[in-house]
């Protein structure tokens, strides 16, 4: 028989690959409590996982260990979730954990499902906050390094660059993630910038996106006076913030597809707005048109006209006889006068002189009987260009009588 | 801000256009709601014009503009 020698390399390699083949070790769930616990600076933590009777070394990588939602410690009872390997260098077989639950707390979706229906009787997924329609300004709550937040910027720029966008980063997984999530919400609040908040990560496991379901950022999400929108994970998952925030969106894309309102359908609103605008003025003047137009060609307009017109007509008789009578009269007028004039004439004083007669005054006071003068007064004889002077030298009665 | 903002100017736009529709005014009120009307439009149309999205990013107790990541 022939001896086959082989390396402690070629032995632990030939181990490590029949470990590696089979199919239950590699996803397998243990139950146990944990020892000789170690937070290793890279990240990684080292432990023993044990019962009463046995042991095993376990490694959680940091890429496994980011997705902790709680900090391990002796003597926690887990269940952890882990493939079996070996660790080569020192021929221990050991388990590589990728995720671990607490026991007693229950499974992670019991959890979820416990606070849901607590935070539901509590009344914090009621009153919803309308989002803006047409947002003045949009803050982003993600880690700034995330896919999730260059697809919302992504989708931002294609849809509206007039909108101003603040972003406030946290991290979105880990235990640091839900106190940095909540500060960053009380801050938006307090700066008071943005008038509605995209609360986003990418898709994960339950675990990745464990941050998202914890009480206390559902409660800062209900406190939260800007509204919120939430674009988590993928479609098909569901966190307590969802339900928490103002509105859920499928993905972070969706979510900034909802915030962002599109220019390019603005602009084809604003062009409809401005059509609707010329089309109803246009109308309105068409309107008052017609109604003129119609209004004059009704045959009551045209007998108002044809009244009116007669009437006119009329004004323009009249006037004229009124000329006429006016004038008519006047002539009258003067002709009467002349004649009185005449009249007048014939009795004045003045015309009768003209014809060669004359009369006396003395003191002003006209002479027409001999008892009016005595001798010796002093009396005027008017005629027609003056006035003669004379005294009285006798006085004699008609028919030769005696002198007085 | 005394400035009106995008929304306040649409909803007055819109609000001028079922007032036009509703058609229960004078001739002189259209066409001084039809000028007003034009005029917002006009204004909403401008205040979308940007050529560059302003993106700024919270840090070290401030505001800074975001150059794509390369801040951290």
């Amino acid at each position: 028989m022939n001896k086959k020698i082989i390396s402690v390399t070629e032995l632990n390699c030939y181990v490590t690959s029949i470990l590696d083949e089979d199919y239950m070790l590699n996803s397998i769930w243990l139950s146990a409590e944990i020892s000789n616990l170690k937070y290793h600076k890279s990240g990684h933590i080292y432990f023993t996982l044990k019962d009463e009777n046995a042991s095993i070394n376990a490694v959680m990588f940091a890429k496994s260990a980011a997705t902790l939602n709680f900090k391990l410690a002796d003597g926690d009872k887990i269940n952890a979730r882990c493939k079996i390997s070996l660790y080569e260098k020192t021929g221990a077989y050991q388990a590589y954990i990728f995720e671990i639950e607490k026991q007693g707390v229950g499974t992670l979706h019991e959890s979820y499902e416990a606070l849901k229906h607590k935070l539901n009787a509590q009344g914090l997924f009621d009153n919803k906050k309308p989002l803006p329609k047409y947002p003045q300004n949009v803050g982003i709550i993600t880690s700034n390094t995330a896919a999730a937040l260059f697809d919302i910027l992504n989708v931002a720029t294609r849809r509206n660059k007039s909108i101003p966008i603040y972003i406030y980063p946290a991290a979105v997984q880990g235990e640091v993630a839900k106190d940095e999530l909540i500060q960053q919400i009380k801050r938006a609040n307090r700066d008071n910038i943005v008038d509605v908040i995209i609360l986003a990560r990418g898709g994960g496991s339950i675990e990745d996106l464990w941050s998202f379901n914890s009480e206390e950022l559902a409660y800062a999400i209900y406190g939260s006076k800007i509204p919120i929108i939430s674009g988590v994970g993928h479609e098909i998952d569901f966190t307590i913030v969802d339900f928490a925030c103002d509105r859920r969106a499928p993905t972070p894309s969706a979510a900034a597809e909802i915030v962002f309102p599109d220019t390019k359908e603005i602009y084809n609103k604003l062009d409809a707005y401005k059509k609707t605008l010329s089309l109803l003025a246009k109308k309105k003047l068409t309107t008052n048109r017609d109604k003129f137009e119609y209004v004059v060609d009704r045959p009551a307009f045209k007998q108002i006209n044809k009244a009116f017109e007669q009437k006119m007509q009329y004004v323009d008789v009249l006037t004229d006889r009124l000329q006429v009578i006016t004038q008519t009269s006047i002539n009258n007028k003067i002709y009467e006068f002349n004649i009185l004039l005449k009249q007048l004439e014939k009795l004045s004083p003045i015309a009768t002189l003209s014809r060669g007669y004359s009369y006396i005054s003395k003191d002003t006071q006209i002479v027409s009987k001999l008892a009016d003068v005595q001798i010796g007064d002093d009396i005027n004889i008017v005629v027609q260009d003056g006035c003669i002077m004379a005294t009285i030298i006798n006085k004699e009665r008609k028919n030769g009588e005696e002198n007085i | 801000m005394a400035k009106k903002t995008f929304e306040r100017s649409l909803q007055e736009l819109e609000g001028i256009i079922n007032k036009l529709e509703q058609g229960e005014i004078t001739l002189d009120d259209t066409i001084k709601k039809y000028k007003q009307g034009m005029e917002l439009a006009n204004a909403c149309a401008n205040m979308l014009k940007e050529a560059e999205q302003q993106i700024s990013i919270y840090e070290g107790n401030e505001f800074i503009p975001f150059n794509g990541g390369g801040n951290v």
